[in-house]
């Protein structure tokens, strides 16, 4: 089973990924972290396959916490959750800084779970 | 990359009429402020699961109290305040559609709150991205809840403020409240 960690500071966001993830076949939730750094600690402690997390959340965002991750653990594969779409500048930063892919908000079960088994 | 709901998604609004909705002459930057009022529609649409139309802007000096007033900042080449303004049940049937389960019961009003908030989120975010694909640049810090006294909140002397009507297929009508920086 393929261990997701959830990083976003809204609480419907999360439920939403978390139900998607868990009720996949393939991919249990195995946290919710309400920023970036908060993130990085349960990356130590979970030691998640997967992290979805939000570009934008109060405190450490995702673009900072993407950062220190890439530094921290290679293995780890990121996907940035946002609402800003593909033509974001904050986007193509997080990309450059390894993230695999995005997940674009509204989204759907369906879009999710292809862009999480393609990693 | 794969491909993304929110590509889904503007690919559909490229491909349907707009919904006609437009602030009054006076504003500046009308077309963007008319694919906000569009692209609104649209999403609150898919997001409610429910037809979903924007009206015409009408000029307002004061914002109303209601049960929830959220707002989002848009800053970069234009400067404006984005408003949802809902009641009560309002606010139930935009948690109910955003929440996986479906359902309220026993959830805590934080949670319920949290529901309108990420709606103007999204909203904002996708009004973001697709400003940057028409050239104009904009960005949004975190949204946030709006304390408006019993007696209204005067809007800003600086600004033009619209509130637009969202109609909803079930009869409710929610408020879209836009402070646009002259």
């Amino acid at each position: 089973m393929t261990k997701v960690l959830v990083v976003d500071d809204s609480l419907t966001v999360a439920r939403q990924l978390e139900k998607i993830i868990n009720e996949s076949a393939e991919f249990t939730c195995v946290g919710h972290a309400k920023n970036g750094a908060e993130a990085i600690r349960m990356n130590h402690t979970e030691n998640p396959d997967i992290i979805c997390m939000d570009m934008n959340m109060p405190g450490m965002d995702g673009l900072t916490a993407l950062r220190t991750l890439s530094v921290m653990d290679s293995e780890v594969k990121v996907v940035m959750v946002t609402s800003l779409g593909a033509v974001s500048d904050k986007l193509t930063e997080a990309l450059a800084l390894g993230a695999k892919n995005i997940i674009s908000k509204p989204f759907g079960a369906d879009i999710v779970l292809r862009i999480l088994r393609e990693l | 990359m794969a491909a993304t709901s929110l590509e889904h998604h503007l690919a559909a609004q490229a491909a349907s009429p707009s919904t006609g909705s437009r602030l009054p002459v006076a504003t500046g930057n009308n077309t963007l402020w008319e694919m906000v009022l569009d692209l609104t529609g649209s999403l609150v649409t898919q997001l409610l699961r429910q037809q979903c139309h924007s009206g015409n802007g009408v000029p307002i000096s004061t914002i109303l109290p209601n049960h929830m007033v959220a707002a989002m900042e848009l800053t970069g080449d234009v400067t404006a305040r984005f408003i949802l303004s809902v009641s009560e049940r309002q606010q139930k049937i935009i948690a109910t559609s955003m929440l996986p389960e479906g359902s309220l019961e026993n959830e805590p009003q934080e949670v319920i709150e949290d529901t309108v908030l990420e709606l103007v989120n999204v909203i904002c975010g996708n009004v973001v991205a697709e400003a940057s694909r028409r050239g104009v640049t904009l960005d949004i810090l975190p949204p946030y809840t709006v304390r408006v006294p019993s007696t209204g909140l005067p809007t800003p002397d600086l600004c033009d403020a619209f509130t637009v009507p969202l109609q909803l297929e079930d009869g409710e009508t929610l408020e879209l409240i836009l402070l646009i920086e002259r």
